[in-house]
């Protein structure tokens, strides 16, 4: 984290929003003790890089840094950071919506939840044909 | 399904996601190309090996060098093929 603020500090830029995801507690009525995260890591990366491109291209974002975590998380730790800084800070929250939003549906990724009664593969949704 | 010994130009490598590689036991696997091979050919011969995949109920695509493709997309043993279930990144 405080790699990724050093890396975003910028003196044309009057915003920085990051957005971090944790491991939560619950899921689904159930207590999650840990998650581990599997990842297709190349096709994760590629995937990642367009995103960037995409928020590059969309909103005047002077930097975007979206990163992943994987392996074995446990209830608090964080799995996702989305960052972006931008002259004005409402293309820095719009871009950072966009980057996890976009995140959450398209990447190669996979959570397997440690729970009380077991392990289970969380639902997610299918990647379209591109 | 074939043995390491035999000759790569007959394979594809197939590697496996999520639920896929626990039900297989392993992270990838190389299925016998035979004329023109299909994804939809290779998902036939995985879940004649493996039905233990159906089983589970959970839906599945596949990536041909990491891009999601149709079923129809014909493969080589040049290629990346991934059995990708549905994602839960983020």
């Amino acid at each position: 984290m405080q790699k990724i603020l050093a890396e975003m500090a910028d003196e044309s830029t009057g915003a920085i929003v990051f957005f971090v995801g944790t491991v939560r507690n619950h899921d689904d009525g159930e207590r999650v003790l840990a998650i581990m995260y599997e990842a297709y890591d190349e096709m994760a990366q590629e995937i990642l890089e367009k995103i960037e491109s995409e928020v590059m291209a969309r909103w005047p974002i002077k930097k975007f840094i979206a990163v992943q975590s994987t392996g074995y998380l446990k209830v608090g730790e964080i799995s996702v950071v989305v960052a972006a800084t931008s002259p004005h800070r409402q293309e820095a929250f719009d871009a950072c919506k966009y980057g996890i939003d976009t995140i959450k549906t398209s990447i190669p990724v996979w959570k397997n939840e440690k729970v009380e009664s077991g392990e289970k593969w969380v639902k997610g949704v299918l990647l379209n044909v591109e | 399904m074939n043995t390491d010994h035999e000759s790569n130009k007959n394979t594809v490598r197939v590697r496996l996601f999520g639920f896929s590689s626990r039900v297989v036991g392993k992270s990838e696997i190389k299925i016998e190309l035979t004329g023109r091979t299909s994804i939809s050919d290779i998902r036939r011969t995985l879940l004649s090996y493996y039905p233990a995949l159906m089983s589970h109920n959970i839906p599945f695509v596949f990536a041909v060098n990491r891009k999601v493709v149709v079923e129809s997309t014909v493969v080589t043993h040049l290629d990346e093929v991934a059995l990708l279930p549905p994602v839960s990144g983020g």
